[in-house]
């Protein structure tokens, strides 16, 4: 039997890696057809492969020049600003077209000369293919084809009905910035710009889903973010061949280092500054179309206990913050698993007093402990789940039937201990106090395992559980940085921002594994104070021989 | 195989420290206590590290002699094929074999103390099961897991010898050497082939990223763990006496449990015991790592994940049938365990350098030449 299953496996595996028959799209997607100087030709083609669709504009008119030329303005109604196709495109080459060509012939020169002279657009492309064109079109920008001429020409005249830039929902502070990410990667994109006024900020775009062709721009910024990750995240992002990408966790999926682990490998966040500041520590963004979240690589696990809003709060608050989130992060892990297992297997580490206590609310329960967790945590996050997905009109009825019907009425019906209760609310609100929405959740998921194994094994099982957890994070990796670096590899001078954040005018370093192209940030002459005021020039320790700003560093150029 | 992971120096001494120091601390006080009395601290402070400090010295030259190269590839070269063959798998089953120890220890440990009820076994299949999962991730995450471990027992270790520190009265240990040297020597007899376990140098030397500060490295662990030690013995002695001391199995945890703060903070020893756990799992992974790798290299393999499930059988196996009862495997630690270690940690080191030297065979430590790997 063991064989003849062995062979099926197999034959299965085989038939998985067998690569997919070309398909009818794929193939169209690879035609290369030129334009044709004959316009009705071309007018033609495109009026059959846009058969059907009634969202596409064919506008046909002539220029206003001496001598007359036929022309077709091709674009899609609601996807381009209709103030620019009407004053910059069509009055500049029907009416004022004459103005500003008089007598030059244009026999030789159409395109040069409409491109030149007279399309008011700030950027106009050409191209002499079909598809090349079809695409833009499809994007947004209109083609305009003129008789007698194998290019066409694609002023930009994007725009459509989109969110404005809005406070994000999902990470929320106090103090801070309030604009997050929208689905324009346009608006996205200006949003680090404004932040970041160097030239070294750059955009690389790239078209990813065979379909969708959505838009991915890799940010990053030279000279600060490693080369070599920058490579290995523009590799990844090419091999991906599928047909659509209608989020980025799409891409986050495609990309990370091991596809089976629980933990996120990479940062999806909704706020420019994070990305920003992350960009600034040598991290890499990826920015994609139709998504308000961007993506942060490389990451390591302490980063998902760091809010952005560590950074602009004075930093002893932030030492409070940070440690009541990794407590936090600990409650919301163990809480459950540590009462199942004191009040089944060791009793004797309460005192007296409180294990009484206990046990007296426990004695009318009917289940064990372990049963007792399980079933109250799997009712909150019913609670949580339900809230997510309600419409608004009716989450009020969520809180009533969470607060009251399963909270208060449980415990009076006598099926849950009010201890219980405590620790299951407890750990649902500890976990919220982890920033990042795929982080807090990972942890409560992680939470149901180790409270099996603590159900059985105690203290042990947890213990057991904690170990196979840190071995597998011990060998996560994200973009090969280690998952749990500053802390295993341990490096003393990146604590500064891992438990505490240290004062910005001693924040002198990037993170060693991250940073690694340019690992000075600041000098040594921020600290502030009375008469601290006047320049002090001191050498950088990273700079052998001399000032940092001394001159261009070789590695520069 | 080797060659891809490297580790730093600061990790392999972290290594070290846990691989000798998690299980040690616990019963290190009372088999000193036996036959040194209130000298014990004395038997953990010098002879033990001296001991270990010629192990250490002696493996590093050793393995220099040949860098880049393990004791399991070089002892055919030393010896001959066959004798060196021989000393290769004797090493192996040195390794599997303190390994089921150390898994056997743990498990009577834990049923004693900690789950009554619960079979051994499950101790055994759990602990090689974390190992396994461990050993295939390789080296690199075994050092950098102790490193996350290491700073949550030496806290533990600690706390402990703090809050038992008013209840200490250094009158426990005097007289100072009443028996004069003889118990004190006998005394650390077993503590010393516990702490020969750094002789791990001699399969991890290929795998440190700085290969010359392998010696000053071991060194260093090996006066930590002395000083670690120590402190441990003179707290347990100044605590319980020698006299109590000598009869317990793991005074550390009765130290443990000797805490009492304000009436709220008692019985922290199943807090004490988690994060001794916790320094298990490293030791266990580093051991098993090295006899994965000794066996693969044995049988010139070229990755030694394939036997790591098999080595872990045998080490499993080996622990539950090795001995019948824990009364067995504490004679066995007594009486066996100091010459049957001695000889692998120190005597088969020293002759397998003898012979280098003899017949001239390996680099100096100071020409390092890099000898074709294949032989």
């Amino acid at each position: 039997m063991y064989p003849r299953l062995w062979k099926k496996f197999t034959s299965l595996a085989r038939y998985m890696k067998k690569p997919l028959e070309t398909q009818e799209i794929r193939k169209e997607n690879e035609v290369e057809q030129p334009i044709s100087p004959n316009l009705d030709n071309n007018i033609s083609m495109l009026k059959d492969l846009f058969q059907n669709c009634s969202d596409v504009v064919f506008r046909e008119f002539t220029l206003g020049t001496r001598k007359p030329v036929r022309a077709t303005l091709v674009y899609i109604d609601g996807l381009c600003e209709a103030d620019k196709i009407n004053q910059h495109i069509l009055k500049s080459l029907m009416l004022e077209a004459d103005l500003s060509t008089g007598n030059l012939s244009l026999d030789k020169s159409l395109i040069q000369t409409v491109r030149k002279r007279l399309l008011t657009i700030g950027d106009v492309k050409t191209t002499k293919m079909l598809q090349k064109i079809v695409t833009y079109i499809l994007s947004g920008d209109p083609g305009l084809f003129l008789d007698g001429c194998a290019t066409a020409l694609i002023p930009n005249a994007r725009g459509w009905e989109s969110r404005g830039v809005s406070e994000p929902e999902s990470e929320t502070v106090v103090r801070g910035p309030r604009d997050g990410f929208t689905e324009n990667l346009r608006t996205n994109a200006t949003l680090l710009r404004r932040r970041i006024k160097t030239t070294r900020l750059k955009f690389e775009a790239m078209e990813i889903g065979l379909l969708t062709k959505t838009v991915v721009n890799i940010a990053y910024i030279q000279g600060i973010a490693n080369e070599k990750v920058v490579e290995e995240v523009r590799n990844r992002l090419q091999r991906i061949d599928v047909d659509s990408i209608l989020e980025s966790g799409y891409i986050e999926e495609l990309i990370e280092d091991s596809p089976f682990s629980i933990f996120p490998q990479i940062n999806a966040t909704e706020r420019p500054d994070r990305v920003v500041s992350g960009l600034l520590e040598g991290q890499v963004a990826i920015l994609v179309d139709n998504t308000p979240f961007g993506l942060l690589a490389p990451v390591t696990f302490p980063q998902f206990l760091q809010a952005a809003e560590d950074y602009y709060l004075r930093y002893p608050l932030v030492l409070f913050m940070r440690l009541l989130r990794f407590v936090s992060l600990n409650i919301s892990l163990l809480l459950p698993s540590v009462y199942i297992a004191v009040t089944t297997y060791h009793q004797e580490m309460l005192p007296t007093p409180l294990l009484i206590s206990i046990a007296a609310a426990r004695e009318g329960v009917p289940f064990p402990a372990l049963v007792e967790a399980l079933a109250m945590e799997f009712t909150f996050e019913i609670l949580k789940e339900a809230g997510v997905r309600l419409p608004r009109q009716v989450g009020q009825a969520v809180s009533i039937v969470g607060a009251l019907v399963i909270g208060d009425a449980a415990v009076t019906a006598g099926l849950v201990s009010p201890a219980m209760v405590i620790v299951v609310s407890l750990t649902a609100i500890s976990s919220f106090t982890i920033p990042n929405y795929t982080g807090s959740t990972t942890i409560r998921l992680l939470r149901f395992p180790i409270m099996l194994l603590a159900g059985t094994l105690g203290f042990y099982g947890i213990m057991v559980a904690l170990m196979a957890l840190l071995i597998h994070l011990c060998s996560l990796r994200s973009f090969g940085v280690p998952y749990l670096s500053p802390l295993a590899p341990l490096s003393l001078r990146d604590l500064k921002d891992t438990f505490i954040r240290v004062p910005w005018w001693a924040m002198f370093t990037r993170p060693r594994l991250i940073g690694t192209r340019e690992p000075a940030r600041q000098d040594y002459i921020s600290r502030p104070g009375p008469g601290r005021g006047k320049t002090r020039t001191k050498p950088t320790p990273y700079s052998e021989g001399g000032h940092r700003n001394a001159g261009p560093r070789e590695d520069f150029q | 195989m080797q060659g891809q992971e490297k580790i730093s120096s600061s990790q392999c001494l972290l290594l070290f420290i846990t691989l000798v120091t998690a299980t040690a601390v616990l019963f290190v006080p009372a088999i000193t206590a036996q036959e040194a009395r209130q000298d014990g601290w004395l038997s953990a402070l010098v002879f033990s590290t001296l001991f270990a400090l010629l192990v250490a010295v002696i493996c590093t030259s050793l393995g220099l002699r040949f860098p880049g190269r393990t004791v399991i590839q070089y002892s055919p070269e030393i010896l001959g094929r066959f004798l060196g063959k021989l000393a290769g798998l004797g090493y192996i089953f040195f390794f599997i074999h303190i390994n089921s120890i150390i898994v056997r220890e743990f498990g009577d440990f834990l049923t004693t103390v900690f789950l009554p009820d619960t079979p051994i076994d499950i101790f055994v299949a759990t602990l090689l099961l974390l190992g396994a999962s461990a050993v295939r991730n390789g080296l690199e995450v075994i050092a950098r897991m102790n490193q996350f471990v290491f700073p949550l027992l030496l806290f533990s270790y600690m706390l402990i010898i703090v809050l038992v520190a008013r209840d200490m009265d250094l009158h426990n240990l005097l007289p100072v050497l009443e028996g004069g040297i003889g118990p004190v020597l006998k005394g650390s007899f077993s503590l010393s082939a516990f702490r020969g376990e750094v002789c791990l140098i001699l399969m991890l030397l290929p795998s440190l990223n700085n290969s010359k500060e392998a010696t000053l490295t071991t060194v260093k662990a090996v006066i930590w763990i002395g000083i670690l030690l120590t402190v441990d013995t003179v707290a347990t002695l100044a605590v319980f006496g020698p006299d109590i001391t000598s009869v317990q199995v793991f005074p550390f945890l009765n130290l443990a449990r000797y805490i009492s703060l304000g009436n709220f903070v008692e019985r922290i020893e199943s807090l004490v015991i988690l994060i001794w756990v916790a320094g298990v799992v490293v030791k266990v992974s580093l051991i098993y790592y090295v006899a994965a790798l000794a066996a693969a290299q044995w049988f010139n393999l070229r990755e030694y994940r394939p036997v790591v499930l098999p080595i872990g059988m045998l080490i499993g196996v080996l622990s539950i049938i090795g001995f019948s009862n824990s009364r067995e495997l504490v004679e066995f630690i007594a009486k066996i365990w100091p010459p049957y270690g001695f000889s692998f940690e120190l005597i088969l080191p020293t002759v397998l350098l003898l012979a280098a030297m003899l017949r001239k065979k390996g680099g100096t430590r100071d020409a390092q030449k890099t000898r074709p790997a294949s032989d």
